[in-house]
C-alpha cells in the first residue's frame, strides 16, 4: 500500500469536500490512491470516497477517535505510515489539517509543504513537485522532499476540482485497529460559529455599492453569495443608508478583506473602499464604464447589476 | 509559570517590489521587524506573567542583527532574550527550525508554557509551532484566541476551529500558537524603552545548544526549494459579455 | 458626448462631504482631463449654472457640498504625471488634482506608481530616487484627501507644526478660470506687482485686477491669502474653488526623515497636560507635531470599541485616564531617539506625568498604531453625527478650529472647557495643540443642541477675534464656518472681498456658498 495517501477529514456534516478534491488530484498525479479515514462510525463514507477515485479506504475506527483530535490523529496516522510506507501523503489545509499535519510530519522526521496550489510528479526523479506562493504571493516556489518519506503536503479547499463521482467503483476497505496513545488534550466544549459573521473569513465576497439598484438586488446578491459559499459585503454608503449592517462594511472604516474572489457590484471603486480590499480575483459589474473600479478589476462587466444577478443565479441554479 | 516566547524577525515588506522604471528589485526601505503575530504572543506572555508570576524568556533563531528585535521585546516586559545564531542554522526549513528552537528551549530549562505567533509573514506555513511541540514531546493547541483558567499543571484555552471554537484543556508543559483575536499588543512605555536599550541579549551558537549538525540548517532540512518563478502578472481588466462568460472563466481558474 | 450629465440618485453620495452637510445639484461632470474641465466650466458660464468642485470629499467644512448647479467631481483625474528638479534643486512632483494623498505617499515610499506616459526626463529622475528618500509633508487627518482639495483648502495636519501647511508645498499649478480660460502659474515667476495683478492665460490674454487694500490675517487660513507682491499661485490655494478650478499641481517634495517616532502620554489633569505641551513647544529636537485629547475624547473612543470592530485593535487606555498628549518626532536615526526620550522623561515628570504611563512608537510601523488611535477620534465623531443626523437631518459636524497667538492660548482653552461644561452639551476637545488649534466638538443630539452649539461657536469667534486669532485655522470656511469669517473680517472688508471675487468670477458661478457671505450694501 505505497502510493499516494489522502487523509480524509470528517465532521458531523460528513467528509469534507477538500478530501474528495485531493483524491481526484491523487488520481490525476497517476498514483494508486488510498483514502485514510480515522474516526468513529465512518465506514459509511467509504463508498463516496471510492466513488471519487480511491482505490482503497484504510479505515481506523473507535469510539475514542470521536471527535477528531489533532494529537491523537497525528499519532494514529504516523503509526499507519510507519507500517505501510506510502510515498506521498496529502492533507486538506483546514484548521484541523494545518494543525495536525506538522505534528505528524515532525513525528516522522519528514518534510511537509503547506498550502500547495499545484502538484506535479517530476518525470525524471519521480519526486512530488509541490508549488506554493511565497513572498506574499509575488513568487511561486516549487519544493521537493528528496530523501525523507513520505513526501507530505497540505492543500487548501477549492484549489483542486471535486471529481465527478463514479458510483460504479467498488469500495475496498482495509481495516486497522486504533493503536495510538490517548491524547493529553481534553476537549471541553465545542462552540458553533456566531451569527454575526466575520466577512474577513470568507474566500468569496459578493459586495454591493450604491449602484446595486436597491434592496431587492441586495437580496439577490446575498443569495448569490450563499450559492458561492461566500458572504455578502457592502460599501460604506450602502451601510450608511441603512441597507446593510455595519459588520458587512468593507473599506477603510469597515473591514479589510482578502478573499480569493471579490465581486464588486455597483461599487465605484473609490479609494476609501479599495483601501480595504486585497482580492486574488476581482470582478466588477457597473453600468458606468469609467468607474475607477475597473482599474482594479481582473474581469469587468458593463451592465446593470440586477440583470447580472438574475442571469448568474439562473445559470448556477439551472445549469 | 515560566514562559518561553518564540519569535522571528521578518522583512517589513512582504512584497518584492519592483522599481517601475528600472524593473529591479527595491531593497531600500525593507527593514526587519518582529513578525506581527509574535507581538500577540509576547503580549499574552506579559499578561500571563502579571497574573501568575514567573519569568518570560524570548528566543529567536536568526541572523546576528536580530538582536535588535529581541532588545525591543525586552522593552515591553520580557525578562530574558536569547538569540540562536550560527551559520549552521541557515537554510533551515520548518523542521530544522523547530529542532534548533527545541534545543534552545531545553537549554533554557524549566519552561512551563511556550507561546508562538500563529505563523510568520514571510514563510506563512504555520508549521513550526506544532513541530516544535512534537520534538519537545509536549501537547499543543493552535489558533488560540483566549487563555482561560490556568494552574501549575494545566491551562485552558479557547481556540478557533473549522466550524467555530473549541475549549480545550492541556496539561503543562504545553505549547500554544496564538491568533490576533487574543489581545491588543501594548506599545512599550518611555521607561520601558529606556530599560530595554540597556538590556543584554544572550547569543547562543549551534554548539552552545548541543545541536547535531545533521538536524539543523540546510543539512537538517527535509524539504528543498528547487525553483522560484514569477506568477503571471496581473493583466488589465478583461471585459466579459455577461454571466455566462464569467462562470466559464471562474470555473477555468478553478475557483467557482 | 457632453461631459455634463443631469444629476440622478446614483450620484447621491456626491451631495455631501465629510461634514455631512447635505447639498443639492442639477448636473454632474466627472472630467478626466483639463479640456473636459474647461468644457464643464464653459457650460456653466454660458448657462449661468453655479459650479462646485470636489476632490475626494473628505473636507470638514462643507466646501465640496454643492448648493445647486453642477458638481464638478475631479476624482477621475487621478494620475501622477512626472517629476523634475526645480531651480533650487528641490524635487517637484506633477500631478492631477484628483490624486489622493495616499497615492502620492505610495509613489514616494514604495515607488508604486503608474509611469505610463511619463517623459524620458521624469523616468530617468525617478529611477535615480530611492524608495522612501522623499516625502510630501502635509498630513491632513484623512489620507484619502485629494491633493487638489488639499490645495483648495490649504489643508494642514499634525505635522504642519514643523513643516507648515499645504500652501508651503505647492510650487506651481494650472487653473481653469471662471470663463474657461486656463492659466499656468509658478511660484516666484508669476507675482503681483504691489496690489496690481495680471494672470497670464494660455490663450495669450490675461486676467487683470487689483488686490484688496488690506492683507488677510497671516495665521493659517483666513479664507483668502492676499498680500502685495504675492505669488499668484497663492490666490488659488485656500480659496476653496471660489476663484478658479485647479487642473494640475506641482508639489514640493522634501527629504524624508529616517526615523518616525511618537509618544502618547497620559496626565492626571488638563493642567498637567497643558504644562507638558508648553514644554514640548520649546523642546529640542522640535517635534513634528503635538496633539491633545481631553478626557471626553478618550472616553468617546473607548465607548465606541463596543460597537466598532475596527476599534478593538486600538491600544487599551490606562485605568484611570484623564487627558493625553501625543508628540511625534521626525529624526535622522535611532541614535537620536534615546537621548530625546531621556529628556522627554524629565519633562514628563516635571509636568506631573509618568514615564511608565506612556506609549512609545519606535518606528513607522509602531507609529501606525498611534496614528490609528489619533484617527479614531474624528472617526468616532463621524459615527455619532451620522447617527444623530438620522433623527435630525439638519445636524452636521460641529467643530471649530480657531487659533490664537501663543500667549492667549490657555485663556481660550479654559474658555472652551468652562463653556462646554456649563452648557451640558455632549462634547470633546482634541487637536493640534502645537499650533494652538484644538477642536472643540459638540455632538448635538437634536436641533436645539445644534443651535446652542452654533451659538457657542459664535461666542468664541468673537472672543478669538478680540484675542487677535483666526477663526478657521485649518478646515477652511466652507459653508459651515462662513458666519465665523464674517465675524473675523467684518462687513466692510467682506464687501471688498466680494468685489474682489467678482473680478475673477463676474457671473458668480464658482463655489457657491463657500467662504464669503453676501452682505447688504
Amino acid at each position: 500500500m505505497g502510493g499516494i495517501w489522502v487523509f480524509c477529514e470528517w465532521s458531523l456534516a460528513g467528509v469534507r469536500g477538500v478530501s474528495h478534491e485531493l483524491i481526484g488530484e491523487a488520481k490525476r498525479l497517476g498514483g494508486d490512491a488510498t483514502a485514510v479515514l480515522i474516526g468513529n462510525d465512518v465506514e459509511k463514507y467509504a463508498e463516496e470516497l471510492a466513488a471519487s477515485g480511491a482505490d482503497r479506504v484504510l479505515l481506523v475506527e473507535g469510539g475514542e477517535l470521536d471527535p477528531p483530535e489533532e494529537l491523537r490523529h497525528a499519532a494514529e496516522l504516523a503509526r499507519l505510515i510507519r507500517k505501510y510506507a506510502p510515498e506521498i501523503v496529502l492533507i486538506g489545509a483546514t484548521a484541523f489539517g494545518r494543525n495536525f499535519a506538522p505534528r505528524a510530519a515532525a513525528k516522522l522526521r519528514t518534510g511537509l509543504t503547506a498550502d500547495c496550489t499545484r502538484l506535479d510528479i517530476d518525470p525524471g526523479t519521480g519526486l512530488l513537485l509541490q508549488t506554493r506562493p511565497a513572498f506574499g504571493g509575488n513568487l511561486l516556489a516549487t519544493i521537493t522532499c528528496p530523501d525523507a518519506r513520505p513526501q507530505m503536503a497540505t492543500v487548501r479547499p477549492k484549489v483542486f476540482p471535486r471529481p465527478i463521482p463514479d458510483p460504479a467503483r467498488p469500495a475496498v476497505v482495509v481495516r486497522e485497529a486504533p493503536g495510538a496513545e490517548a491524547s493529553p488534550v481534553r476537549i471541553l466544549e465545542r462552540i458553533e460559529g456566531e451569527k454575526s459573521l466575520n466577512i474577513g473569513d470568507f474566500d468569496v465576497l459578493v459586495s454591493v455599492g450604491m449602484g446595486i439598484g436597491g434592496a431587492k438586488n441586495i437580496a439577490l446578491a446575498e443569495k448569490l453569495a450563499e450559492r458561492l459559499n461566500g458572504a455578502l459585503s457592502a460599501s460604506r454608503p450602502v451601510v450608511d443608508a441603512g441597507l446593510a449592517p455595519y459588520f458587512r462594511q468593507v473599506g477603510q472604516t469597515g473591514k479589510a478583506v482578502s478573499p480569493k474572489l471579490y465581486l464588486a457590484l455597483g461599487i465605484s471603486g473609490a479609494i476609501q473602499h479599495m483601501a480595504g480590499v486585497g482580492a486574488e480575483t476581482l470582478v466588477a459589474v457597473n453600468t458606468d464604464p469609467d468607474a475607477p473600479i475597473f482599474q482594479h478589476a481582473d474581469y469587468g462587466m458593463r451592465m446593470d447589476c440586477g440583470r447580472f444577478l438574475e442571469e448568474l443565479l439562473e445559470k448556477i441554479d439551472g445549469g | 509559570m515560566n514562559i518561553c516566547v518564540c519569535v522571528k524577525q521578518v522583512p517589513s515588506a512582504n512584497e518584492q517590489r519592483l522599481d517601475p522604471v528600472t524593473g529591479t528589485v527595491i531593497r531600500e526601505g525593507v527593514s526587519s521587524i518582529l513578525n506581527p503575530f509574535d507581538a500577540y504572543a509576547v503580549e499574552e506572555a506579559v499578561r500571563l506573567k502579571a497574573k501568575f508570576g514567573g519569568q518570560i524568556a524570548a528566543v529567536s533563531m536568526g541572523v546576528p542583527s536580530a538582536v535588535e528585535t529581541l532588545r525591543r521585546i525586552v522593552a515591553v516586559g520580557v525578562d530574558r532574550a536569547i538569540l540562536l545564531t550560527d551559520r549552521a542554522f541557515a537554510g533551515a526549513d520548518t523542521l530544522a527550525t523547530a529542532r534548533a528552537l527545541a534545543l534552545g528551549i531545553q537549554k533554557i530549562g524549566n519552561v512551563d508554557l511556550i507561546l508562538c505567533g500563529r505563523m510568520a509573514t514571510d514563510g506563512d506555513t504555520a508549521q513550526v509551532g506544532p513541530m516544535l511541540a512534537e520534538l519537545l514531546g509536549i501537547p499543543h493547541a493552535t489558533d488560540v484566541s483566549k487563555i482561560g483558567a490556568a494552574g501549575p499543571e494545566f491551562i485552558e484555552v479557547a481556540r478557533m476551529a473549522d466550524d467555530g471554537y473549541l475549549r480545550a484543556r492541556l496539561p503543562l508543559p504545553a505549547l500554544l500558537t496564538v491568533v490576533k483575536e487574543i489581545n491588543v499588543p501594548k506599545l512599550p512605555s518611555v521607561a520601558g524603552v529606556l530599560r530595554g536599550r540597556r538590556a543584554g541579549v544572550d547569543v547562543w551558537s549551534a554548539s552552545d545548544i548541543g545541536a547535531d549538525p545533521g538536524e539543523i540548517g540546510l543539512r537538517g532540512s527535509r524539504t528543498r526549494v528547487v525553483k522560484t518563478a514569477r506568477p503571471e502578472p496581473r493583466a488589465a481588466c478583461r471585459f466579459l459579455s455577461g454571466a455566462d462568460e464569467l462562470l466559464e472563466v471562474l470555473k477555468g481558474g478553478g475557483r467557482a | 458626448m457632453s461631459i455634463v450629465q443631469p444629476y440622478d440618485d446614483r450620484f447621491q453620495s456626491l451631495l455631501f462631504d465629510e461634514s455631512r452637510t447635505m447639498g443639492r445639484a442639477d448636473f454632474v461632470a466627472m472630467p478626466r482631463c483639463e479640456e473636459e474641465i474647461v468644457e464643464a466650466v464653459k457650460f456653466c458660464d454660458a448657462n449661468n449654472v453655479p459650479l462646485t468642485a470636489q476632490g475626494a470629499r473628505t473636507g470638514l467644512a462643507g466646501g465640496a457640498s454643492p448648493e445647486g448647479g453642477l458638481i464638478l467631481n475631479l476624482s477621475r483625474m487621478n494620475r501622477i504625471l512626472g517629476i523634475r528638479r526645480g531651480a533650487d534643486g528641490r524635487y517637484l512632483l506633477r500631478a492631477q488634482p484628483g490624486v489622493p494623498l495616499l497615492a502620492v505617499r505610495k509613489a514616494l515610499s514604495d515607488k508604486m506608481v503608474d509611469v505610463s506616459g511619463w517623459s524620458a526626463e521624469s523616468l530617468e529622475l525617478f529611477a535615480s530616487v530611492r524608495a522612501g528618500e522623499l516625502f510630501f509633508s502635509p498630513d491632513p487627518t484623512e489620507p484619502t484627501a485629494s491633493i487638489g482639495g488639499m490645495a483648495s483648502c490649504n489643508a494642514c495636519g499634525a505635522r504642519s507644526f514643523l513643516y507648515g501647511a499645504t500652501r508651503r508645498h505647492v510650487h506651481a499649478l494650472r487653473v481653469v478660470l471662471a470663463d474657461g480660460r486656463v492659466a499656468a502659474l509658478e511660484r516666484g515667476r508669476d507675482r503681483a506687482a504691489g496690489r496690481e495683478f495680471s494672470i497670464p492665460c494660455a490663450d495669450g490674454t490675461s486676467l487683470s485686477g487689483k488686490l484688496p487694500d488690506f492683507d488677510t490675517p497671516d495665521i493659517k487660513d483666513a479664507g483668502y491669502f492676499l498680500r502685495p507682491d504675492m505669488d499668484l499661485v497663492d490666490l488659488f490655494i485656500g480659496s476653496q474653488g471660489t476663484l478658479g478650478i485647479v487642473s494640475e499641481l506641482e508639489l514640493i517634495l522634501m527629504p524624508a526623515p529616517k526615523l518616525l517616532a511618537g509618544v502618547t502620554a497620559f496626565f492626571p489633569s488638563d493642567e498637567c497636560a497643558l504644562s507638558y505641551v508648553a514644554a514640548m513647544k520649546r523642546f529640542s529636537p522640535k517635534p513634528a507635531s503635538i496633539e491633545f485629547f481631553n478626557r471626553d475624547a478618550l472616553a468617546l473612543v473607548e465607548a465606541q470599541k463596543l460597537e466598532t470592530p475596527a476599534f478593538r485593535q486600538l491600544q487599551e487606555l490606562p485605568e484611570d485616564y484623564c487627558s493625553a498628549a501625543y508628540v511625534e518626532f521626525n529624526l535622522g536615526g535611532e541614535e537620536e531617539l534615546y537621548p530625546a526620550l531621556e529628556q522627554l522623561s524629565g519633562a514628563l515628570a516635571e509636568a506631573g506625568g509618568d514615564p511608565e504611563n506612556t506609549w512609545v512608537a519606535r518606528d513607522g510601523l509602531e507609529l501606525e498604531k498611534l496614528l490609528l488611535f489619533r484617527h479614531s477620534v474624528p472617526e468616532t465623531i463621524d459615527i455619532h453625527v451620522e447617527r444623530n443626523k438620522k433623527n435630525e437631518p439638519a445636524i452636521t459636524i460641529l467643530s471649530t478650529d480657531m487659533a490664537v497667538p501663543d500667549a492667549r492660548f490657555e485663556e481660550l482653552f479654559w474658555l472652551y472647557e468652562r463653556d462646554l461644561a456649563e452648557s451640558g452639551l455632549m462634547s470633546l476637545i482634541f487637536g493640534h495643540i502645537g499650533e494652538n488649534h484644538v477642536h472643540p466638538n459638540v455632538l448635538a443630539r437634536n436641533l436645539d443642541e445644534y443651535e446652542r452649539g452654533h451659538a457657542l461657536f459664535e461666542k468664541w469667534a468673537r472672543a478669538v477675534r478680540e484675542m487677535g486669532g483666526t477663526i478657521t485655522a485649518e478646515h477652511g470656511a466652507g459653508k459651515i464656518k462662513k458666519p465665523l469669517l464674517l465675524i473675523l473680517y467684518g462687513e466692510e472688508r467682506m464687501r471688498t472681498l466680494l468685489d474682489f471675487k467678482r473680478a475673477l468670477d463676474p457671473e458668480g458661478i464658482l463655489g457657491p456658498g463657500n467662504v464669503l457671505t453676501e452682505v447688504d450694501r
